[in-house]
């Protein structure tokens, strides 16, 4: 059975509820959160920011631009190696991410629902000023221990994200932190030198409509899940093996199963794992064997550990005929 | 049991608490060699240490430990001054996992002193929890306490996506030992890392910001 989503637009009510109030009222988080998902999207804008994680301080700057609908991004490392992501050359639409962000909520066919509401309580702190500009603060806090928390802090005139901070909220310590230190709304400007050399093209958006699926299915997938997680996208590759990814709308994690027939002599029946991490991104890489073939799962992205271990334990192998809804 | 079992407990505790001297590990070291019930005694202190932190505890295979004992009994004993690193490298990467675990039970919170020792300090580069120079620690921003252990960079390292590996959970509690990770896995880390900061950005709604994480990458005309 395909694994089919409808997508709900449900944020369109939410703004015209914000101009219908007077002055002094507060901007309800919702409208925040999807006015950003827009302002990311559709306008152009250019600036450097901070990315910290641990005691490491590096710096990046980013171009983000939108011409007669095409859109344009570009992300450059400042410290450090060179390197140079680019995207370019494709329609500006709406993501599963976005759609979510947005306050959009995904229904499976088989009645679950998907939003960034179930999971996540959005509260506004107040305001701050950041690179300049006032900004609206805003705490996505995670309802249960399977996910991380985020404070975002939005620029009220643009709507742009100016600062994030990835937190763990039973840890109580924050993983990550992202600030703009200066930001050009409607300018393109690129940073002083650029090394062509140092470019790496990614890849496009994956555009997607009213109804949603994904672009296959792993044979191995996890039993278990952290609850709200949907597969946003599979591919394979020969080295690492099946790939899926799944997201609730602020965190992502990808799962990758390689199994392999060699190695079942070397760990004798016994799981090894090993964990490793960047900032909120976690990488546990685990070796687990089987009867007649050892599975090397690993689950990289933004997720508690013990979430990663459930998951990574409880792979299994779906027969061909059937997909397996999650 | 001897008389030294209550120095080797004593020693445990300590760097438990990560408030042991090079003494104390050594002697836990020495212990470990030749009694396996120090091992098992280091496991439960853990959990209950964990417990006391109110960490979330990992429990591993019953029969994870002896699996480890075989594997140390198959590796050849480092020495805890020798620069053991660089011959860690060159196992391959599928026995690079079974090493780091071993490696990471055996040696424990092992203290990496570079000014103390003659032999340089192997090369364990920093995760996030340990980075031996600046402490940018923003005000109202929590980060977990620096350890004490003072670790030197492989050059080059940097940006390299964590180059350390552990048995198990965050870089926030102590004695969790970290280990060089040989180059096949850390470029398999770089790789999936990359994998997944490009998925989570083409299906997102942060544009190109989820590149940030992703360190070093060997480009290969793709």
């Amino acid at each position: 059975m395909r694994f089919l989503a409808c997508l709900a637009l449900i944020y369109p009510s939410f703004l015209f509820a914000a101009e219908s109030s007077d002055d002094a009222a507060l901007p309800r988080p919702e409208v925040l959160l999807s006015l950003m998902s827009t302002a990311l999207r559709e306008k152009t804008y250019s600036g450097e920011f901070t990315y910290e994680h641990g005691s490491k301080l590096e710096t990046f700057h980013i171009v983000h631009s939108v011409e007669e609908g095409q859109e344009s991004e570009r992300l450059y490392r400042l410290t450090g190696p060179e390197q140079e992501f680019v995207r370019s050359g494709i329609a500006a639409c709406g993501t599963i991410g976005g759609h979510l962000l947005g306050g959009s909520r995904l229904t499976s066919s088989d009645g679950q629902y998907f939003g960034l509401d179930r999971y996540y309580r959005a509260t506004l702190l107040g305001q701050d000023r950041i690179a300049g500009r006032y900004v609206w603060l805003l705490q996505l806090i995670p309802q249960d221990e399977y996910r991380f928390g985020i404070t975002l802090a939005i620029d009220a005139e643009s709507q742009l994200l100016m600062r994030y901070v990835i937190y763990d909220a039973r840890k109580k310590i924050a993983l990550e932190r992202m600030q703009f230190v200066s930001l050009d709304v409607g300018v393109a400007e690129p940073p002083a030198a650029v090394d062509e050399e140092a470019q790496i093209a990614v890849a496009p958006h994956r555009c997607v409509g009213a109804t949603y699926s994904p672009d296959g299915h792993s044979p191995w997938k996890p039993a278990w899940l952290p609850p709200g997680f949907i597969l946003t996208g599979y591919s394979y590759s020969e080295e690492d093996g099946h790939m899926e990814t799944y997201t609730d709308g602020v965190s992502w994690f990808s799962v990758f199963v390689r199994p392999s027939a060699d190695d079942a002599q070397t760990l004798q029946g016994r799981i090894q794992q090993g964990v490793s991490s960047r900032g909120a991104v976690m990488a546990l890489i685990s070796a687990l064997p089987g009867d007649d073939e050892t599975l090397f799962v690993s689950v990289v992205g933004e997720i508690p550990l013990p979430a990663a271990q459930k998951v990574s334990l409880s792979i299994r192998k779906v027969a061909e005929a059937q997909g397996v809804m999650n | 049991m001897s008389g030294n079992n209550n120095a080797v407990n004593e020693s445990l505790s300590a760097l438990l608490d990560n408030e042991h001297s090079e003494l104390d590990l050594r002697r836990v070291l020495k212990a470990a060699e030749s009694d396996e019930a120090v091992l098992e005694t280091w496991a439960r202190y853990q959990r209950v240490s964990q417990a006391m932190r109110k960490e979330p505890s990992v429990q591993p295979a019953p029969d994870f430990l002896s699996g480890i004992q075989q594997a140390i009994a198959d590796e050849p004993q480092p020495k805890v001054a020798a620069p053991a690193g660089r011959s860690w490298a060159r196992y391959s990467g599928k026995a690079a996992i079974a090493a780091c675990v071993t490696f990471a039970f055996l040696i424990g919170a092992t203290q990496w002193n570079p000014t103390g020792t003659s032999a340089p300090a192997p090369a364990v580069a920093a995760s996030d929890a340990r980075h031996e120079s600046m402490a940018v620690v923003p005000s109202g921003f929590e980060l977990p306490p620096l350890t004490a252990r003072t670790v030197s960079t492989v050059p080059g390292s940097e940006n390299a996506a964590a180059n350390t590996m552990m048995p198990r959970a965050t870089g926030a509690a102590p004695a969790r030992q970290e280990v060089v990770l040989s180059p096949e896995l850390q470029a398999q880390l770089n790789r999936l890392m990359l994998k997944h900061a490009e998925t989570s950005s083409a299906n997102g709604g942060l544009s190109v910001i989820p590149f940030t994480r992703v360190g070093s990458v060997q480009t290969e005309g793709e």
